[in-house]
C-alpha cells in the first residue's frame, strides 16, 4: 500500500473520517493507533514481530529505568539524614550504571536486530572477500527488511536515551507507546520524530478545523506533484540509464558518455529531492488534516551555502537525531576532552593553527563519525559508506580549515554578503553534494570513481545528443520535468525569502478563489501527466528501502 | 448571535466551495475519460465500436468479431446490398482472442445478433502479444457506460491479459491519461463523432492502396493444425463456453491472406486458425476456413490486397460476396425484417459503399495510400460524391 496508491488514499481517507467521527474525543487516539497496526500488519504482516519487539523492549526498558530513578529519588530522600554525601553519591551512581546497563541492553537488542537484517549479509560478504571465500559463501540471512525498520529503530531508541537522560517523561501506557513508534504516516520514511514533539500531539484529541484540513489537503497534493509528475519522471531516464548498463554499457550499446552522466546525476538530484520530500508533504499533509504537525524534514536543501547547512537543511530529522545521539556524546565525551587537551598542551598547540585545532579537532571526527553512520544508515554497500566518508571529509576539513578559508577570503577582499559570492557558495555546495550523489546512483565505489572521471574528461554534448533517445523519454515527459522543475525553484524561492515551510501557508495569504484555482490546476497537472497506472512501471518511494 | 450566523454563513460557503470543486474534478474526469483517452491511432477503430452502439436497438442481424482482418474483408453494407441482412464488424486492429468475449458482451447491450461471425485469427498470435496487448481491450472499455456489468468484465480481463488492472479497466483514464493533452488537439473531431450516427458507413475501413509487388513464392493451404498454448485455449474455450450459455449461433472464419514461404509467421497463424476450428467443432460450431477457398473467391494476391494480410476495396468485395453468401446459404440467415427509418438508413449505406469504392479507386490511381474508415469526415466526403461532386476534387484533398 504505497503512499500514492488509491488503497492508501481510501485508508487515509476513512481513518481520519472515523477518527473525526468517533464521539469520545479523549480516545481518539486508539483510532490512529488501530489504523497504525493495520497499516503496519497490512504491508509488513511477516515482519510484524521485529517491531513489536522493538515496542516491548523500549517500552520496558524505559519504565525500568524511570522506575530506578524514581526509587532512587525516594531513598535518597528517606535516607537524607542518615547518608553522608559519599554514600548518596554512591548510591546514585549504582542507580545511574544499572539504568545505563539496562538502556545498553534495549539498544544493543534494538540496533542488533537493525544489523542483523540490514547488514549482517553485507559485513559477511565483505568480511568473506577479504579472507579470499567469495561472498555468495558466507552466512547469510534471508530475510526482507521489516518496513520502516531503520526510521522506527530510531524513533525508538531516540525516546529509550532521552529517558536515560531524563529529558522526558516515559510513557507509562504500552498502546500509547505502541502509537508513538508505528505512527502510520511516519513509519514508510520518517521523518523520525523525537517524542517531546509528537507524543503529546498523537494523544490530545483534535476537532476538524478548516484551516488544517485545507492546508493538508495541499500539503498532499504538493507532495503528489512532486513524487507523480517530477520525481517519477525523472525516475524513467535514471532507470533506462541503468537498465543499459550505465557507462560501461550492454549488449549492443557501447556505454553512455561524461555528459550523460552528469545529466543523469542532475536527474537524481531532482528525483532523490522530490520523491523524498514529496512523501514527507503526503504524510505531513495527512497528519495536518488530523490537526497533527509533523516534523520539517527539508527546508530548500539544495540553497545551502555549506554542504554543513545542507545537512540541515536535508532530512533534518536525521541530522537531529544524529546530533543528539552521536555527535554530542562524542564531542562531550571525556575521551575527547581530554584529546583537546593534549593538542593544547603539546608544542605544536601554541602556534595559531594549533590552538584552533585543539578546539575543533573532536568536533571535526565527530561530525565525521556521524556521517559514517549517515552513510551506513542509507544502505549496506560500499558506495554509501563512501557517500557518508565524502560528507564527513568534507565537514572535517571544512571545521580544520576554517581559519585558511577566512584569511583567503580576506585576501581576496571577498564580500560575504555579496550575491554573488552566496550564489557561488551554493554551486559550490551543489557540486559537493552531486559528488555525493554519484556514489548512491553507481554500482558500487569503482564505478562512481569511473564516473566521475568521466564526468570531467569526456564532455561531449553530440554524443550526448546521440544517447539521448536511449533514455526512453517522450518529449512531453522532458516538458513535465522541466516545467515542475521550474515551478518546483519558484516556490522554492519564495518559500526561502517568507521563510515559510509549505506551500500551503504560503498560498494562504492569497485569496479563497486563487487557492482553490491553484489546488484544481495543481491536482489536474497530477492527473494528466503524472506518472501512474498501469502504463507505468511505479517507483517506490526511495526512502522506504532504508 | 451574529457571530454564531457568521460562522454558519462562512461554513456553508466551505461546503458549497469544497462540492464544486469535487464536482468540477469529478466533471474534468469524465468528460476525459469519455472524450479524450483514445490514442489517434486508434481512432478509427473506437469510431467503429462506438457507431456499432448507434445502431437502433436488436437491428444487427450479424455480428462480426475479430481484427484487421475482419474489417478490411467485410464490407456490412455491400453485404447488405447483395443478401439482405444487416451486420457489423466490431473488428479492432490487432484484436487478439481475448478481445472476443468483451467485444461480444459490448454487443449484446444493444443487440441480439442471429449470428456470430468470429475472426480466428486473433488466436494465432504469439502468446506473449495475446497476454500484453491490452490497448484494444482498452477500447472496447471505453465504449461501455459504468455499470456491474463492465466491472465484472474488467475482473474477466484482468485474469487474461498481464499488467491490466481492474481499476484501469473499469476507467480507462488511469491507464490512458498521459494522451489527454495531445487528444485534446483532436477534441472537436471527437465531439462530432458523438453527434454523428447512426453511421452510413457501417463500420467499414480499408486501405487505398494495392499491394502489386513483385510475385512471391505462394504456399498452397494446408489442413494441419498446430496446438495452442494453454492460456490462449484456455481464453478460446472459454469464449466458446460463453456462446453455449448464451445460447448463441456461431461461426469461426479464418480470412484469406497471402501465404509466402518469406513469411512463416503468418504460415503458423493458418496452422493455430486450423486448431481453433477443431476446437469449434468440439463444441459444435461450424468453421470455414476461406483460405482454403483462395482461388475460388477468386482474389488476385497482386490486386486485391493492401499488403499480404489485408484485403483492399476490391478484395474487401469478393471476401463478401463469399462470405455473405456462405452466411445467406449455410447459416441461413437471411433478409430481415426492418422498421423504415431503419431500412432507409440501410439502403442509404449502399449509395456510401459504391462512392467508398469510387474513391478509393481514384485514389488507387494517384497513388495515393490512405487508411479511410468510420469518421463523420469520410462521410460528409462520400456524401459530396453521391451529390455528384467530381471524385477527383475529393481526392485531391488527400495527402
Amino acid at each position: 500500500m504505497a503512499l500514492t496508491s488509491l488503497p492508501f488514499a481510501l485508508f487515509a481517507i476513512i481513518t481520519g473520517v472515523v477518527y473525526f467521527v468517533y464521539p469520545k474525543k479523549e480516545h481518539r487516539w486508539v483510532i490512529l493507533l488501530i489504523a497504525s497496526c493495520f497499516f503496519y500488519l497490512y504491508n509488513s504482516f511477516r515482519y510484524a514481530v521485529f517491531i513489536l519487539v522493538t515496542i516491548l523492549s523500549v517500552y520496558f526498558a524505559s519504565v525500568k529505568m524511570d522506575d530506578i530513578s524514581a526509587e532512587t529519588r525516594k531513598t535518597v530522600k528517606e535516607k537524607k539524614s542518615e547518608w553522608t554525601r559519599e554514600e548518596k553519591k554512591a548510591f546514585k551512581e549504582a542507580s545511574g550504571r544499572k539504568r545505563r546497563r539496562i538502556m545498553a541492553l534495549a539498544l544493543i537488542l534494538n540496533f542488533g536486530i537493525l544489523f542483523l537484517l540490514k547488514y549482517f549479509n553485507f559485513f559477511s560478504g565483505s568480511i568473506a572477500s577479504i579472507l579470499g571465500a567469495s561472498p555468495e559463501s558466507a552466512p547469510q540471512i534471508r530475510l526482507l527488511l521489516p518496513l520502516g525498520i531503520s526510521f522506527y529503530t530510531f524513533i525508538a531508541t531516540g525516546y529509550l536515551i532521552d529517558v536515560y537522560r531524563e529529558t522526558v517523561t516515559p510513557e507509562r501506557n504500552i498502546f500509547r507507546f505502541a502509537l508513538f513508534v508505528s505512527f502510520f504516516p511516519q513509519i514508510i520514511q520518517g521523518p523520525i520524530s523525537q517524542y517531546n514533539k509528537l507524543h503529546d500531539q498523537l494523544i490530545e484529541p483534535h476537532s476538524f478545523e478548516w484551516t488544517n484540513f485545507k492546508q493538508g489537503i495541499m500539503n498532499i497534493t504538493w507532495g503528489l506533484f512532486k513524487k507523480l509528475v517530477t520525481a517519477d519522471c525523472a525516475w524513467k531516464a535514471i532507470k533506462a540509464y541503468y537498465a543499459n548498463g550505465g557507462i560501461n554499457g550492454s549488449e549492443g550499446f557501447s556505454g553512455y558518455g561524461g555528459t550523460m552522466v552528469l545529466f543523469i546525476t542532475l536527474l537524481y538530484a531532482l528525483q532523490l529531492y522530490t520523491d523524498f520530500s514529496g512523501g514527507i508533504d503526503i504524510s505531513r499533509g495527512i497528519c495536518r488534516v488530523i490537526g497533527i504537525d509533523l516534523e520539517v524534514n527539508f527546508r530548500q536543501p539544495y540553497f545551502s551555502r555549506s554542504i554543513s547547512e545542507y545537512w540541515r537543511r536535508w532530512h533534518i530529522s536525521l541530522g537531529a537525531w544524529m546530533k543528539n545521539y552521536v555527535f554530542y556524546p562524542i564531542a562531550m565525551s571525556e575521551l575527547s576532552n581530554r584529546v583537546s587537551k593534549a593538542i593544547a598542551a603539546s608544542s605544536f598547540g601554541k602556534t595559531a593553527a594549533g590552538k584552533h585545532l585543539s578546539k575543533v579537532f573532536m568536533t571535526a571526527v565527530a561530525s565525521f563519525i556521524v556521517f559514517l553512520f549517515v552513510g551506513i544508515w542509507h544502505g549496506a554497500n560500499s558506495k554509501y559508506i563512501a557517500f557518508g566518508v565524502w560528507n564527513g571529509l568534507i565537514i572535517m576539513l571544512s571545521a580544520m580549515l576554517g581559519p585558511v578559508y577566512a584569511g583567503s577570503r580576506n585576501a581576496l577582499h571577498i564580500n560575504e554578503d555579496a550575491a554573488w559570492w552566496k550564489l557561488f557558495q551554493m554551486l559550490r555546495t551543489f557540486i559537493i553534494v552531486l559528488v555525493g550523489y554519484v556514489f548512491d546512483i553507481a554500482d558500487n565505489f569503482t564505478n562512481a570513481m569511473q564516473m566521475m572521471f568521466l564526468t570531467v574528461t569526456d564532455q561531449n554534448p553530440g554524443v550526448f545528443l546521440e544517447q539521448l533517445p536511449t533514455l526512453g523519454m517522450r518529449k512531453v515527459e522532458y516538458l513535465a520535468i522541466m516545467c515542475s522543475s521550474m515551478l518546483l525553484l519558484y516556490i522554492s524561492i519564495r518559500l526561502e525569502q517568507t521563510k515559510i515551510d509549505t506551500p500551503a501557508e504560503l498560498l494562504e495569504k492569497r485569496c479563497g478563489l486563487i487557492q482553490w484555482i491553484c489546488l484544481f490546476g495543481l491536482i489536474m497537472i497530477i492527473l494528466l501527466i503524472g506518472a501512474y497506472g498501469p502504463a507505468y512501471d511505479p517507483a517506490e518511494f526511495v526512502y522506504m528501502q532504508f | 448571535m451574529p457571530e454564531n450566523s457568521d460562522k454558519k454563513k462562512l461554513t456553508i460557503r466551505r461546503v458549497i466551495a469544497t462540492v464544486t470543486m469535487v464536482l468540477a474534478l469529478a466533471g474534468s474526469l469524465v468528460f476525459m475519460e469519455l472524450f479524450l483517452c483514445i490514442p489517434d491511432s486508434q481512432a478509427l477503430d473506437q469510431n467503429r465500436v462506438l457507431m456499432l452502439h448507434k445502431e437502433p436497438a436488436n437491428t444487427i442481424d450479424v455480428l462480426l468479431i475479430g481484427s484487421s482482418a475482419t474489417y478490411s474483408g467485410f464490407s456490412s453494407a455491400y453485404a447488405y446490398e447483395k443478401f439482405g441482412f444487416t451486420s457489423w464488424p466490431y473488428a479492432i486492429g490487432g484484436g487478439t482472442c481475448t478481445m472476443w468475449k468483451p467485444a461480444l458482451q459490448d454487443t449484446l447491450r444493444t443487440q441480439r445478433p442471429k449470428l456470430v461471425v468470429v475472426d480466428v485469427f486473433g488466436g494465432g498470435y504469439e502468446r506473449d502479444m495475446i497476454a500484453t496487448r491490452s490497448s484494444q481491450l482498452y477500447l472496447i472499455m471505453n465504449s461501455m457506460p459504468l455499470s456491474a456489468d463492465k466491472v465484472r468484465l474488467a475482473k474477466e480481463i484482468n485474469r487474461n491479459v498481464d499488467n491490466v488492472s481492474v481499476a484501469s479497466m473499469v476507467f480507462p483514464f488511469i491507464k490512458c491519461h498521459s494522451r489527454v493533452p495531445i487528444n485534446m488537439l483532436r477534441l472537436k473531431e471527437r465531439l462530432e463523432v458523438e453527434r454523428f450516427g447512426p453511421s452510413p458507413l457501417k463500420g467499414v475501413e480499408t486501405r487505398t492502396r494495392t499491394r502489386n509487388l513483385a510475385p512471391v513464392d505462394a504456399v498452397s493451404f494446408t489442413e494441419e493444425s498446430t496446438p495452442l498454448d494453454e492460456e490462449t485455449e484456455r481464453v478460446v474455450r472459454e469464449f466458446m463456453e460463453y456462446c453455449k450459455s448464451e445460447d448463441l449461433s456461431v461461426l469461426f472464419v479464418k480470412y484469406p491472406t497471402v501465404l509466402t514461404q518469406q513469411d512463416p509467421d503468418e504460415l503458423l497463424v493458418n496452422l493455430k486458425a486450423n486448431r481453433i476450428c477443431e476446437i469449434a467443432e468440439e463444441y459444435g460450431y461450424p468453421s470455414l476456413n476461406m483460405q482454403k477457398s483462395f482461388h475460388e473467391i477468386g482474389l488476385k494476391e497482386r490486386e486485391d490486397y493492401y499488403n499480404h494480410g489485408h484485403t483492399n476495396v476490391r478484395g474487401q468485395k469478393k471476401v463478401t460476396e463469399f462470405l455473405g453468401s456462405y452466411i445467406q446459404n449455410t447459416m441461413h440467415v437471411g433478409p430481415t425484417e426492418l422498421d423504415d427509418s431503419v431500412r432507409a438508413e440501410w439502403d442509404e449505406s449502399i449509395d456510401y459503399y459504391n462512392a467508398l469504392a469510387e474513391l478509393t479507386e481514384e485514389l488507387i490511381r494517384q497513388g495515393k495510400s490512405e487508411s479511410i474508415g468510420e469518421s463523420p469526415a469520410l462521410a460528409s466526403d462520400l456524401k459530396r460524391i453521391i451529390d455528384g461532386e467530381d471524385v477527383k476534387t475529393i481526392a485531391d484533398k488527400y495527402n
